[in-house]
């Protein structure tokens, strides 16, 4: 999220496209409600299916799953046919007038390629999706937005194709729907309101994720909604603290707060890392003290200059996505590359793609081990129903976790609040938190390397392990501190060893602070809760809000520094004036010469009007400015493609699905592997999703009763349209395949779901919920053993969205 | 003065946050469910599910409406298990109509009784048969509202659809709500409960109709004709008495009146 | 769904009917024939007591909480039927029982040797036995208020099948009254009532078979009276109920209870028991099987629309 969950309600259009709040964050409701309450603010839900959000929306338009860019695109069309956008905004704070490299083709031009193209390799050169510079390196600009190689022009020229009869016959949308969302969403493009775009895993988990998200970016940017009250591009994250993970850096291709996991080929040593990562401007300049503090942190007295900060001591990764996402490292486990499996609270046999392909490799395993508060299909896929225990090799080892509950921590919300939660209960039986499992682990581990050596032990003994468990000193390390006693120039202590740092601005490149994640930084000291106390700032509960805008900012700590909207720059205009009184959130007060207002400026505090990149809000970009044009692996404008199984061929151009699309294709033909369908054989979409009452992949909910007995198993909701042709009635039990499997589920009969009519075909959509298994109160067949192994062409997020299946009557 | 439960349908998303906290507070075991082709579950009210949501699919022309309906013992001013009950256990304090747990003997008098299907007394036993006990159904939070806490079911919606408060202050709140829903493309909105059975101590802002949402439109009184149903039953034995019987036992006795005087 | 009131509360239901159908009838044909038939009142008294305790056992059996059936004695709510109800099968079991005291210390003949205790109680409570025709008055008021009490019981409540149909009690009644006398037919016919006679010192008279004759075209009348009641209650809950009534209906008619309707209610309780009246009642001596066969048969429709009526209201 660039805004805040409370900041919702300061929105004048709330389009959903992609989640579904009202079931899976339904706490949102609360502040959508109130800016309907408060400002006659809409609603908007764009959605494949009629879902309990759509319930109370004021508009509900349906899409077809896998046509978000064609609706999106549309979107543009129709807000720069129409004059919509926000010209001051655009002009000033996004790349539209900025000029691109003459050579540069796009699909208009291309047949659904941008220029580059290799089809041995399936990917790009990007060369000449660049800007123009002149002799001095600066990027060439046209202010009128006028030369016909400017950001805005080409922007024009590409989404011209994505007409009003474009989206309906590609999305299923009907025209007069389409008109009632782009009116009322565009509307927003008006200088005094402002509209936010909430999306999730319907936003990106598709071939096309990335491009999705970029869409809905660049209609925020055409509109002049990011940085301000009420806008803002707007993922709702999938877990309470999937925001805390992710910075934590969950995912393989980065280390904490958003840095490059060291590769082996392109950094042999610090100084070539820091070079081929730090960007000649915007904020990351300060990549390099933000990575030597890292080093210092986990390294501490072992980390010194001397030795590179025991840079050499980071596992370094060889290889992308297609070695080390999720879906590849399961096809590492299946060739036995991959012998040892350490799988903490997640639940693979449920919700990995193509679960039984991931079921079955975890047969091939030497060794599990599992930390889990509950017996789940992946704890105990040793003796699922269609498995023979006597038949499995793999040792399991079963870590009894503790609940969030029952253990102090943190958590992260999608608006990058830290929250502090204190411990409310004992872990029952043998149960203990993460961080005391992993204390004891790394104990014996060291006593191991220290007996017996191995390969890199100094890596392992070299560790500052001096917090051991306490929670209290890993968050001062996670937070930063002074490393020994440093100076000002002159001559002033500014911190001695051991003292936390303020915030990141303090951190430095020579060893002298340690800070486990920089953006996080500042979020353990104590801080003023607004009635004069003195607090750790994200266990602060100060209710306070200058502004009335609910930026509370004496309640917990956004990152980073405290910012409740990120770029938060755009609140103002080119000469540094609010747009509207009503959302003022910061400005340039010209008496006192500095911003002032209820946020934390994501500016420097000083930089007037007239100053150089007075009007550069997007400071973590060298450019300083918003990137409609902006590059991914498939092109630097979203295009439309279709989903890899789709019932129909792109209207668009003959280029079928995304170029760059992450495919695998082992044991395909036989029952279990990365199978491929087709609509002949089956006809129907089919999307995943979740219900209110369950969590993710279950383990936390199926076994609760209270759960259970409101969603006590898996269903296929269908159209009766599709029902009657099929023959079956609401209630049935109905088979449900796809070419990597079939599961039996109950079906659910409603005109909730309709047939599309799609370039004059009718197509039928399908949904199923994918929390269920064998395992808990509430159970079912696993909708994750129908979605294919195939990712995203940048991140390799699966895609569960958009795929096909048959349905038939359960004899 | 008498507080009230606010129920706005046009806020609720049915996320059933309710219908959890209400077994949460209330130490209510869950039921054993199947998924009958709806999201709905449990199908209804029970003696162990005291609130829950009932949902609704309309077909208005293309349009699909899902009406989301919060159902529960509407503490009426005139209740009707109350009027109905043998022992006198069920009782009308303030806004909440009791039932004594100790005093009822769970004739299921009441459950026949309620407008609104709200009271029962039948439990799912261990064993999966099912046994009668006393009736149960919502209390409003007895523990917590007369200790000034919110009912667990308002607590906990994050919509912000429910309410507890004072009955006036929730009926204006109400009444200005309507207001905006007719003047925002809700023609049909109105306020459920002010004056239905006396008033109820639950007041519901529906979109639609009563009946769209499966609440009479009109909500009777059980008892309301009990009067001339008793002269029913008795006028009905007093024809039976002087049709058949009076007609023919006087004929024969006049017939063996003259037969005997023949005789004689 | 959930049914709250069983099978306990269906045979409860059936026979409280029947006993105060009896008693009502009895009491009816004794009077209108000038005090002709005073054994009737007594067998039927001594039939419909234990009737209407077993009834009370059925009914504390159904409660929720049994041992907290005397909660009821302690409460006289005129608003609830079960209340009324309750009082009125407590008076209407202790009146009948006085009744039978009364009646037995007249015919109470002591050995005058040795006086025991029997005779002694006897001889205390005779002179009350004057009051045993008030006490008759009561007990027949009592029983219309029972029987009509059964009706209303359903009526006051809100099942569409059952709630404020004023035609509910009037069927409930005709029926008990029909039932009713089906059983003193049956008790006459099997020689169960002279029995009944002796006990209270009678010297085993039959009833005569104009009386019975009569009883046989009065229970033809009850049929069609029946009849017409319930086409009435359909009719009411299918066009001026409202959709629930409608679907009450459906339940009835169509629905899970359409077999015991039709089989039971209105085949085996209504018309084969008319058509066999009817064909008795034309020759010069009735056939005492079919007599017996339609009195029976009467009796299960009494308790097939018990059945439909209390088990179908709740299924709507």
């Amino acid at each position: 999220m660039t805004n805040q969950w409370r900041d919702l309600k300061n929105s004048d259009v709330v389009l959903v496209c992609g989640a579904n709040p009202s079931e899976n964050h339904p706490a949102s409701m609360f502040h959508i409600n109130k800016a309907r309450d408060e400002r006659g603010a809409k609603l908007i839900v764009v959605d494949p299916r009629f879902t309990r959000t759509a319930s109370t929306a004021e508009i509900y338009a349906p899409l077809r799953s896998g046509t978000d860019i064609a609706f999106y695109g549309g979107l543009m069309n129709y807000v720069m046919e129409n004059n919509l956008y926000h010209e001051e905004y655009v002009v000033n704070f996004t790349n539209a007038s900025f000029l691109i490299d003459e050579g540069f083709q796009g699909p208009v031009d291309l047949d659904g390629y941008y220029s580059g193209f290799n089809a041995e390799t399936q990917s790009y050169d990007k060369s000449t999706w660049a800007y123009q510079t002149n002799g001095d390196g600066n990027v060439l600009r046209d202010e009128t937005l006028q030369d016909p190689s400017c950001v805005y022009q080409l922007l024009k020229k590409h989404y011209a194709r994505y007409t009003i009869e474009m989206v309906e016959s590609v999305c299923g949308m009907p025209r007069d729907k389409f008109l009632e969302v782009a009116q009322a969403f565009a509307a927003t493009g008006a200088p005094e309101k402002t509209g936010t775009i909430m999306y999730a895993m319907g936003g990106t988990q598709h071939t096309v994720g990335t491009q999705n998200v970029r869409a809905l970016a660049m209609v925020q940017l055409l509109l002049g909604n990011t940085g301000r009250p009420g806008g803002g591009v707007n993922a709702l994250r999938g877990e309470s603290n999937v925001q805390g993970s992710t910075d934590m850096a969950i995912l393989f291709h980065i280390i904490p707060a958003y840095m490059a996991t060291p590769n082996a080929a392109k950094h042999k040593d610090l100084a070539e890392y820091l070079e081929k990562e730090t960007p000649s401007g915007g904020y990351w300049v300060n990549k390099p003290k933000f990575l030597v503090s890292l080093l210092k942190a986990w390294w501490g007295e072992s980390a010194t200059a001397r030795n590179d900060f025991a840079f050499d001591y980071l596992p370094k990764i060889s290889g992308g996505i297609d070695t080390y996402a999720w879906i590849a490292m399961f096809h590492a486990i299946n060739e036995g590359t991959v012998k040892g499996l350490w799988v903490m609270g997640q639940n693979p046999a449920v919700g990995g793609p193509n679960a039984r392909f991931e079921k079955k490799a975890l047969e091939k395993l030497d060794w599990m081990v599992v930390q889990e508060i509950a017996p789940t299909a992946t704890t105990d896929f040793w003796r699922a129903p269609d498995v023979d225990p006597a038949s499995i090799q793999t040792e399991v080892f079963l870590l009894p976790a503790a609940d969030a509950m029952e253990k102090e921590g943190t958590i992260v919300t999608s608006g990058r609040l830290i929250q502090y939660r204190p411990k409310v209960a004992e872990p029952p039986g043998q149960a203990m938190g993460d961080i005391e499992m992993m204390d004891l682990i790394y104990r014996d581990l060291a006593k191991l390397y220290e007996a017996e050596g191995g390969a890199l032990p100094e890596a392992v003994l070299g560790l500052n392990w001096s917090h051991g468990a306490d929670f209290e000193k890993i968050c001062q390390e996670i937070n930063g501190y002074w490393t020994e006693e440093v100076t000002d120039d002159d001559g002033n202590v500014v911190g001695t060893a051991g003292e936390m740092v303020a915030n990141f601005t303090k951190l430095k490149d020579d060893g002298s602070t340690a800070c486990g994640n920089w953006i996080y930084s500042g979020y353990w000291v104590p801080a003023d809760d607004g009635d004069g106390n003195m607090v750790t700032a994200s266990k602060r509960r100060g209710q306070k809000d200058p502004g009335d805008l609910g930026m509370n900012p004496y309640w917990g700590f956004s990152w980073p520094v405290n910012r409740r909207i990120i770029y938060n720059r755009c609140s103002a205009d080119s000469k540094g004036n609010p747009w509207s009184e009503d959302k003022a959130l910061i400005w340039w007060d010209a008496a006192e010469e500095k911003w002032t207002g209820y946020d934390v400026p994501d500016f420097s505090k000083t930089k007037g009007p007239g100053d150089a990149g007075f009007n550069d809000p997007f400071i973590m970009l060298p450019e300083g400015k918003g990137r409609i044009f902006g590059v991914r692996n498939e092109g630097p404008f979203p295009e439309h493609y279709e989903p890899l199984e789709s019932p129909v061929t792109n209207a668009l151009s003959s280029v079928q699905f995304n170029p760059v699309v992450k495919r695998w294709d082992v044991d395909s033909g036989q029952d279990v592997g990365d199978n491929i369908g087709t609509s002949d054989q089956f006809p129907i979409v089919c999307s995943t999703y979740r219900l209110c009452e369950h969590w993710q992949a279950g383990g936390m909910s199926v076994w609760l009763p209270w759960l259970a007995e409101t969603q006590p198993e898996t269903f296929v909701e269908m159209s009766p349209e599709l029902a009657q042709e099929k023959g079956i009635a609401n209630g049935e039990r109905v088979i449900v395949s796809s070419a990597r499997g079939e599961i039996e589920v109950v079906a659910m009969v409603t005109a909730r779901f309709k047939p599309f009519a799609v370039n004059g075909k009718t197509v039928h959509q399908v949904g199923i919920p994918w929390h269920f298994s064998w395992q808990g109160l509430a159970k079912g067949g696993t909708a994750n053993f129908l979605t294919p192994h195939v990712g995203d062409g940048n991140t390799g997020i699966p895609e569960y969205k958009a795929f096909l299946v048959d349905v038939r009557k359960a004899v | 003065m008498a507080n009230a439960m606010l129920i706005d349908e046009s806020r609720c998303m049915a996320c059933r946050g309710c219908q959890v906290a209400c077994k949460q507070w209330n130490d209510n075991p869950a039921e054993e469910t199947h998924n009958w082709g709806s999201y709905e579950n449990p199908p209804e009210l029970s003696a162990i599910t005291w609130t829950k949501i009932k949902f609704t699919e309309k077909k208005e022309g293309d349009e699909v409406k899902w009406l989301f309906l919060k159902q529960g013992c509407m503490h009426c001013t005139e209740a009707s298990c109350e009027a109905v009950c043998p022992t006198g256990a069920i009782s009308h304090q303030g806004q909440y109509v009791l039932v004594d747990q100790e005093w009822c003997i769970g004739c299921g008098y009441c459950v026949a009784a309620c407008p609104f299907d709200a009271i029962h007394s039948i439990f799912e036993s261990e064993d999966g048969g099912e046994q009668k006990a006393t009736a149960r159904k919502c209390v409003f939070c007895v523990d917590r509202t007369t200790n000034d806490l919110p009912p667990a079911c308002v607590k906990t919606c994050p919509a912000n659809a429910l309410g507890w408060g004072d009955r006036d202050a929730m009926l204006a709140k109400a009444k200005e709500r309507v207001g905006v829903l007719q003047a925002s493309g809700f023609p049909k909105a109105n306020l459920y409960g002010e004056h239905e059975l006396g008033g109820l101590h639950r007041l519901y802002v529906l979109v639609d109709r009563p009946s769209a949402y499966g609440l009479p439109d009109a909500p009777k009184h059980a008892t309301s004709t009990v009067g001339a149903q008793w002269l029913s039953g008795i006028v009905t034995a007093g024809v039976v008495a002087a049709v058949p019987f009076w007609l023919l036992f006087k004929r024969q006795r006049a017939k063996e009146a003259s037969e005997g005087g023949e005789g004689q | 769904m959930t049914l709250t009131w069983k099978w306990e509360l269906v045979i409860y239901l059936w026979i409280a009917g029947i006993a105060g159908g009896a008693f009502f009838t009895a009491f009816l044909i004794d009077r209108f024939t000038g005090r002709k038939h005073e054994q009737l009142p007594k067998i039927a008294v001594f039939t419909s007591v234990p009737l209407v305790l077993l009834g009370s056992l059925l009914l504390v059996f159904d409660l929720g909480e049994q041992l907290r059936a005397w909660h009821l004695f302690t409460r006289f709510r005129v608003s609830s039927p079960m209340s009324m109800g309750s009082w009125i099968l407590l008076l209407f079991a202790l009146n009948g029982v006085v009744m039978i005291a009364l009646w037995w210390s007249k015919s109470f003949e002591p050995s005058e040797a040795k006086p025991t205790v029997l005779s002694r109680v006897a001889r205390v409570i005779r002179p009350a036995a004057a009051v045993v025709g008030i006490l008759s008055w009561i007990e027949f008021a009592l029983a219309v208020l029972l029987i009509a009490y059964t009706g209303v019981l359903l009526s006051a409540t809100n099942q569409p099948m059952w709630s404020g149909i004023l035609l509910l009690p009037a069927l409930f009644v005709a029926s008990a009254i029909s039932t009713g006398m089906a059983l003193l037919v049956l008790v006459l016919r099997t020689g169960l009532g002279r029995l009944l006679n002796h006990l209270f010192g009678g010297k085993g008279e039959p009833i005569p078979s104009e009386t019975m004759h009569t009883m046989g075209i009065a229970s033809i009348a009850l049929g069609i009276i029946e009849i017409v009641v319930l086409v009435g209650y359909i009719v009411w809950l299918a066009f001026f109920s409202g959709a629930a009534g409608a679907a009450a209906v459906a339940v009835l008619l169509t629905g899970p209870m359409s077999l015991i309707f039709w089989g039971g209610v209105v085949l085996v309780g209504l018309v084969i028991p008319l058509v066999l009246e009817v064909v008795s009642a034309r020759g010069k001596e009735a056939v005492v099987g079919s007599v017996l066969a339609s009195a029976s048969l009467i009796l299960l429709g009494g308790l097939f629309l018990r059945a439909a009526v209390l088990l179908g209201g709740q299924m709507v």
